[in-house]
C-alpha cells in the first residue's frame, strides 16, 4: 500500500498551528486519529475510498476551522490542506447626493462596483 | 470575469457586504449624466465603512421674475431662490435674478423619457418693493433647459408721515425715511 503524507499549511502565516487529523473509511469508521505540527504519514491497510477530516486550533479564531477532504488511497501520494481565512465582509454605507448642490440625496438610483481584477 | 455589486439608493443613501479591494464605479440616476460619477474607482478599505458619491446633472432652470409673471412684464432684480428637498430643506448656495429678471439654477437633471426626478426650489426674497411668494415648488425638465414665469407684484403703495415729535402735526418740510429689511 502507498504511504500517503498529509501536509497542513495555515495561509498568510509563519505560526506553527496544532492540526487534528481524523480519517474514516467508506463505512465512517476511524482509521486513524492523530494530532500534528504539520505533517503526517498514513499508512492504509488497504486500498480504497478514505475521507479526511481536519481542523486546526480553536485559538486560530480568523481562520476556517475544518477542512473535509475525499482521496482515493490508490492514486494518492501526497495531501496538502491549506486553512484560509475566513473571509468577513462588512456592510458597507454608500451616499449618493448631487455634485453642484451639496449634500442633495439623489432619490432614486443605483451604485455599480466592478471589482478590479488584479 | 469581474462580479458587479449593485447598490440601490433610496433618498441618497444605500448599503451592502463588500470585500475590500478596488472598484471600478458606475452609477444609474434618472436625469442624471452617469459619465459625471465622481469618483469613477474606489478602493474599499478594512476599517472605513461608509463612502461618498456624487453625480452631475446638465440642464437649466432659469427662473424670469418680473412685474406680472409675463415674459413681457417689468423685470425683478435681486430676487432670489434656492434649491430644496421636497421636506423643504436648502441645498447649495442662492441665485439671484440679474437686470433682465433671470435667475439660473445649472446643472439641474433633466428626462425625456418621462422618467425626470423632481426638482424643488423656493424664492427667499424679492427686491423689497415687490411681493413674493415662498412656498415649496416643484418642476421636472423634459427638455434640457426651462424658463418658468415667476410674478412678483408690486408691493401695495404705503403713506408715511414725518412730524415734529414736540410739535403735534408739525411736519418736517424736507428729509427722508430709510427702511431696511
Amino acid at each position: 500500500m502507498n504511504n500517503i503524507k498529509i501536509n497542513c499549511y495555515m495561509c498568510s502565516s509563519l505560526d506553527n498551528a496544532l492540526y487534528h487529523i481524523c480519517i474514516y473509511d467508506e463505512d465512517d469508521n476511524i482509521v486513524c486519529k492523530k494530532s500534528t505540527n504539520k505533517e503526517l504519514i498514513f499508512n492504509p491497510e488497504y486500498n480504497g475510498i478514505f475521507k479526511i477530516i481536519a481542523s486546526i486550533d480553536n485559538k486560530y479564531h480568523s481562520y476556517i476551522k475544518k477542512k473535509t477532504l475525499i482521496f482515493n488511497s490508490n492514486y494518492t501520494k501526497n495531501i496538502n490542506i491549506i486553512f484560509h481565512k475566513k473571509c468577513i465582509k462588512k456592510t458597507k454605507i454608500i451616499y449618493f447626493t448631487d455634485k453642484n448642490y451639496k449634500n442633495l440625496p439623489i432619490m432614486k438610483g443605483e451604485i455599480i462596483l466592478w471589482q478590479k481584477v488584479t | 470575469m469581474a462580479k458587479s455589486h449593485v447598490i440601490p439608493i433610496t433618498n441618497g443613501k444605500g448599503s451592502l457586504e463588500l470585500d475590500n479591494g478596488t472598484y471600478n464605479v458606475n452609477a444609474t440616476a434618472s436625469g442624471y449624466d452617469v459619465s459625471t460619477i465622481d469618483p469613477p474607482s474606489q478602493e474599499i478599505t478594512e476599517g472605513v465603512d461608509s463612502y461618498k458619491f456624487t453625480i452631475s446633472g446638465t440642464g437649466t432652470l432659469t427662473l424670469h421674475v418680473t412685474d406680472d409673471g409675463t415674459e413681457v412684464g417689468i423685470p425683478v432684480v435681486g430676487a432670489t431662490f434656492i434649491r430644496c428637498d421636497a421636506e423643504g430643506t436648502t441645498y447649495g448656495t442662492e441665485i439671484t435674478s440679474d437686470d433682465e429678471g433671470n435667475a439660473v439654477f445649472n446643472n439641474v437633471p433633466f428626462s425625456d423619457l418621462g422618467d425626470a426626478p423632481n426638482i424643488y426650489y423656493k424664492q427667499t426674497a424679492s427686491d423689497g418693493e415687490h411681493t413674493f411668494n415662498s412656498d415649496l415648488q416643484t418642476v421636472t425638465l423634459e427638455a434640457e433647459t426651462h424658463t418658468i414665469e415667476v410674478e412678483n407684484a408690486m408691493a401695495a403703495a404705503r403713506e408715511f408721515s414725518l412730524t415734529d415729535a414736540y410739535y403735534e402735526g408739525l411736519p418736517i418740510e424736507y428729509g427722508s425715511i430709510t427702511l431696511e429689511l
